[in-house]
């Protein structure tokens, strides 16, 4: 082994980049944690606690964000003042609209209204965000009604919007939670981009306010938890003894 | 109260690690000081890196090459630490040098000898990464028709802790190649898995 076969190895390994993006400049998430989520139920299917519930799972499980999401209780406000920020609910706000074309903001024609699932934003004062919403695309008859996704395209495309509520904007990253299209995603999951940017916005600092090892942090089911967890942990020590004992003689011949 | 105690407990980690750096410089030390070149992969298991979002079991390989001192010191007889340090010379680049990051470990690896070629490891690193970004915007698609996006700006840092276990195959005398999973925020829902592989050569030792 050489020092050049490491680097040739290095630049064999060279991955296209990814540039995450944030919706407002100069801002750095909300100012309070932890992030609470009220939802509004009126005229959304009966999977929006879950969906929701899975899209803050997924952005709370970003390792090197200090980002809580929390569901706190519903809200009453109607989903035509969350284009305007004009709700007095603190933080995000989600609610469906049957009246998409006039409550996504900025005019939605036949085909925006064909295409678009939900839209997310948010507003900021001074360096800190303050408020978010996302509003669903529940028009009937719509191709972007969101009650015509199967279950795991409805968490996708709550968790997509609600990266927008908190302040990450769109990436040319195609694997990314945070890219325009989410035709072709199977699964809800991020991308290493989405982290950068979610821990870009909000900074984990476990030798400043934040809790070493992730303590503090709410326990959910993400994998791998529970005994898939101290499974890989407790077989790591026999698998290091297995290679240990069974390859090193005839490795370090080879060696020589 | 709490984060006083973190801030100290993360104090007294790292200035043990440089105190015992410093000791095994001037100290003997059972196998010297290395020097490293290493890769490392984040998130194994649940990023995805692939268009249809399918979680990638080696986790996002960094295409950044971490730069590694490493030095044994023997503190008791039965015990051998490795303090090691990492840096990334060359940061990871976003699209357009819009964003850099660069990671900086800390690792405090208590070794156990297995037999001549073969060590085992467990101990305490702390993952360093910062975000820097040159801003500007950026026109993207947005379903219907674009917009403008910014690019990140200013400088983020994260730090965070991680619970490691690693195994060394010392190749010859002076050359070793490690494996090291770490585990941050592992009594979380954020738990995640790092792997680094490094190739660490003795500087004082000479020969391959
Ligand atoms: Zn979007």
């Amino acid at each position: 082994m050489s020092l050049r076969v490491v680097f040739l190895f290095i630049i064999l390994l060279s991955l296209p980049s990814k540039a995450f993006t944030v919706t407002i400049p100069g801002v750095f998430g909300y100012a309070d944690r932890p992030v609470i989520i009220h939802i509004n139920p009126n005229n959304c299917p009966a999977s929006i606690y879950e969906d929701t519930n899975a899209a803050i799972d997924l952005w709370n499980s970003s390792p090197t964000s200090g980002l809580e999401l929390e569901l706190g209780p519903d809200t009453t406000s109607a989903v035509s003042t969350f284009k305007s920020f004009s709700f007095s609910d603190s933080h995000i706000v989600v609610g469906c609209s049957t009246n998409f074309a006039s409550d996504k903001g900025g005019g939605c024609d036949a085909s925006c209204l064909d295409f678009t699932i939900a839209v997310g934003s948010t507003m900021s004062v001074g360096s800190h965000l303050v408020k978010g919403q996302v509003t669903i695309n529940m028009n009937s008859g719509a191709g972007g009604n969101y009650g015509l996704r199967n279950s795991t395209q409805k968490q996708i495309v709550l968790a997509h919007e609600l990266g927008h509520a908190l302040g990450l904007g769109h990436t040319d990253y195609e694997p990314a939670l945070m890219y325009f299209n989410i035709g072709a995603k199977t699964a809800l999951s991020l991308s290493q981009d989405d982290i950068d940017g979610i821990s870009y916005l909000y900074a984990r600092d476990e030798l400043g306010s934040d809790k070493p090892f992730g303590c503090g942090t709410i326990t959910t089911g993400l994998p791998p938890s529970g005994w898939n967890l101290w499974a890989i942990l407790g077989l790591l020590p026999l698998f290091v003894l297995f290679i240990t004992k069974l390859v090193p003689s005839k490795l370090i011949v080879l060696a020589k | 109260m709490k984060r006083y105690l973190s801030n100290h407990i993360t104090q007294g980690l790292i200035s043990f690690a440089f105190a015992f750096t410093t000791l095994s410089l001037s100290a003997q030390s059972p196998k010297g000081h290395f020097i490293g070149v290493g890769l490392y992969t984040q998130n194994l298991f649940t990023v995805t890196t692939s268009n249809d979002a399918s979680a990638a079991l080696l986790g996002d390989i960094s295409e950044s090459p971490l730069f590694i001192w490493k030095s044994y010191f023997q503190p008791f007889s039965q015990t051998t630490i490795a303090p090691s340090l990492g840096y990334t010379l060359l940061p990871r680049k976003s699209k357009d040098g819009a964003a850099e990051i660069s990671l900086l470990t800390l690792s405090l690896p208590v070794i156990h000898n297995i037999n001549n070629s073969w060590d085992w490891s467990y101990g305490v690193s702390l993952l360093r990464q910062s975000i820097e970004g040159a801003g500007g915007t950026v026109v993207l698609n947005n379903g219907t028709g674009t917009s403008t996006f910014y690019l990140p700006t200013g400088t983020a840092t994260t730090q965070v802790y991680s619970v490691d276990v690693g195994t060394s195959w010392h190749i010859t005398t002076s050359s070793e190649l490690s494996f090291d999973l770490r585990t941050t925020g592992i009594l979380s829902n954020r738990r995640s898995f790092f792997l680094f592989i490094a190739y660490h050569y003795n500087l004082f030792s000479g020969g391959f």
